[in-house]
């Protein structure tokens, strides 16, 4: 007791520095990001975890993730400022590119040097906090796909979807609308049978799926401001999915009985078919009388082996055993079932366990039986022989007899 | 005489054992005794999308929500969007029971407690002694589509949906009223296919 006062003690002290620790780390970054202009009274809140990854010469909206909705109007009662942590100068300042509207920094057109870390600080009478935003801004090429694209499934054989992701900012704005899809470089105009508008111009509809629509796709939205217009590009990855068909788990063994003596130990598999599709979410597992095996037998006399996936033949299987250790009376009662889930279906098997020793006990009572019989036998016969030897025992000793006769003649004889 | 007056001072038991010079008194099993209905297996990851492809993004200072997100994006935020999900053995056995848990340091498990979604931070338990629990999902695949669906198990008929509310997509708990609700519908990516 005394020693694990001990160590309890130990790790509490041991807990306390890590702690600490972890203060001093989350107020590192608070130290680096203070500006002399802003004051040092405002909460750093970290970095927002959604970066703005863009293409150069679009317009780019960063929002500050501070500003809470029912707030963005009353700006009479709050400040929002912005500024670019390699600077100490506040945002939009000289640049005539950025301006502030309402909890948005806007950036029309981006440039590649714009790209760096962003700091919205939001004041009012009672508090000041501080966020920062990531921007990239990269090539205007084929090069920079893999690095701003959406990524979108659609399931083979199918109709898929493609929607224009992000353009909250400019769709708000009162925009004509106007957007373009693009397989690679090849315009998907409305005559195209592959391609259907959903009504919605950011969405695009692909009728009957295949393998071979695949790849990169882009979506190019007109923005007009102050009477010049603007292209918005998303680039979108679609990936198709093969239908991967969840199946229907079905439970090939053990049979309705399982034979059993009392006393030995039992090991029973259950079995189950998963198809020939690739990996599946199915879970099996053993219940007795409709409890978990390991309630019901919480010193684990009964237990469940492990759960063991494997292929046969390109065939799936799952299999879970359940482990006697002994069997009992008692596992003669119990109703034993297996069952098997996945998202598509669960199947369930009972089984119960059906005693083999009476037979078993009856063929060993027949061999010392028969032994018995034998030996038995075999000393009956002894004392046959043995009484045959008595009688031969009896015959010497009358010629013994006879003998005494010729005495009592020569004692008459000295009488006379 | 005096302890006999003592009630609850008692313990019925059925059973004595002697094991390893400790004698056990093994207690009457009543039927007040609770055993567990849900029982933890084993777990896989995905990244859960909406309809519209949108990822469903789990960040402990704001509700969770479905993002745009370019791909190389979601992969600098995997331990915000990789969902890791334990599959549970049921006693009622109705379907693929599940919870959704994000691993950000510290584990976070998603919880419907008054049909309010919040990620709240916790291990998956080992097991849940109910037969209903505010942790514990239905994972179905929607009839005819490649898609998932995850019912309460707390909340009949309640499922897990993406919502617009204000400019951002929220994840909720809605009861699914007729057929075909979409925003129930969700992609499962496993990590290794994505």
């Amino acid at each position: 007791m005394f020693i694990l006062l001990v160590l309890v003690t130990g790790v509490s002290a041991f807990t306390t520095p890590a702690v600490v620790h972890t203060g001093r780390v989350s107020e590192s970054p608070v130290t680096s990001e203070k500006h002399p202009v802003l004051g040092d009274d405002c909460w750093f809140r970290g970095r927002d975890f959604k970066s703005e990854l863009r293409l150069e010469g679009e317009p780019v909206v960063l929002r500050c993730p501070l500003v809470p909705h029912s707030d963005t109007s009353s700006s009479s009662r709050s400040l929002l400022t912005w500024s670019k942590s390699d600077s100490s100068q506040l945002i939009p300042g000289d640049e005539p590119r950025m301006w502030v509207k309402d909890d948005t920094l806007w950036v029309l057109p981006a440039v590649q040097q714009d790209s760096g870390t962003y700091i919205c600080t939001f004041r009012n009478a009672s508090h000041c906090e501080q966020m920062s935003l990531e921007l990239k801004v990269f090539k205007n090429t084929e090069a920079s796909f893999p690095l701003v694209s959406y990524l979108q499934i659609s399931a083979l054989s199918s109709t898929g979807l493609l929607v224009c992701p992000d353009l909250k900012e400019f769709i708000s704005s009162r925009t004509d609308g106007k957007i373009q899809w693009y397989k690679g470089s090849i315009l998907l105009d409305k005559g195209n049978k592959k391609f259907l508008s959903a009504g919605d111009p950011t969405r695009l509809l692909i009728s009957n799926t295949s393998m071979g629509d695949a790849g990169y796709y882009r979506c190019v939205m007109t923005f007009t401001y102050e009477g010049k217009e603007y292209n918005i590009t998303r680039n979108i990855e679609l990936r198709v999915k093969g239908i991967t068909t969840e199946p229907i788990p079905v439970i090939i063994s053990p049979l309705e009985t399982i034979p059993a003596s009392l006393g030995s130990r039992l090991i029973v598999p259950c079995k189950v078919f998963l198809g020939t599709g690739t990996s599946s979410n199915t879970i099996v597992w053993w219940m007795a009388n409709s409890t978990f095996i390991s309630v019901a037998y919480p010193r684990g006399r009964v237990t469940e082996g492990l759960h063991h996936q494997y292929s046969e033949n390109d065939e799936n299987y799952v299999e879970v055993s359940l482990i006697f250790d002994p069997v009992t009376k008692e596992d003669l009662n119990t109703d034993f079932k297996c069952v098997a889930t996945n998202p598509r279906s669960f199947q369930s098997l009972h089984t119960t366990v059906k005693e083999v020793s009476s037979t078993f006990s009856w063929g060993i009572a027949l061999a010392p039986l028969s032994l018995i019989i034998l030996v038995v036998g075999a000393i009956w016969i002894r004392r046959r022989c043995k009484r045959q030897a008595g009688k031969t025992y009896g015959l010497t000793k009358l010629p013994t007899d006879n003998q005494d006769f010729p005495s009592s003649p020569n004692q008459i004889k000295e009488m006379k | 005489m005096a302890a006999m007056s003592e009630e609850g001072s008692c313990v019925n038991f059925k059973e004595m054992m002697f094991i390893d010079n400790t004698l056990y008194l093994i207690p009457e099993d009543n039927g007040d005794l609770e055993s567990d209905h849900f029982g933890r297996l084993h777990c896989t990851t995905a990244v859960i999308r909406s309809i519209n492809d949108q990822v469903l993004f789990v960040d402990k200072r704001n509700p969770p929500v479905f993002e745009d997100m370019p791909d190389i994006d979601r992969t600098a935020n995997e331990s915000q969007t990789r969902l890791i999900i334990y599959m549970y053995k049921d006693s009622e056995v109705r379907g693929l029971a599940v919870t959704l848990s994000v691993k950000d340091g510290r584990m976070s498990t998603l919880s419907c407690k008054n049909k309010i979604i919040s990620f709240e931070e916790m291990n998956p338990p080992e097991n849940i002694d109910d037969i209903k629990s505010d942790l514990i999902f239905f994972q179905k695949r929607v009839p005819g589509h490649n898609k998932m669906e995850f019912e309460s198990s707390l909340y009949e008929g309640h499922f897990l949906a993406c919502q617009k509310e204000d400019d951002a997509f929220k994840l909720v708990l809605k009861r699914k009223d007729e057929n075909g609700d979409k925003s129930v519908m969700f992609t499962l990516t496993n990590l290794h296919q994505s």
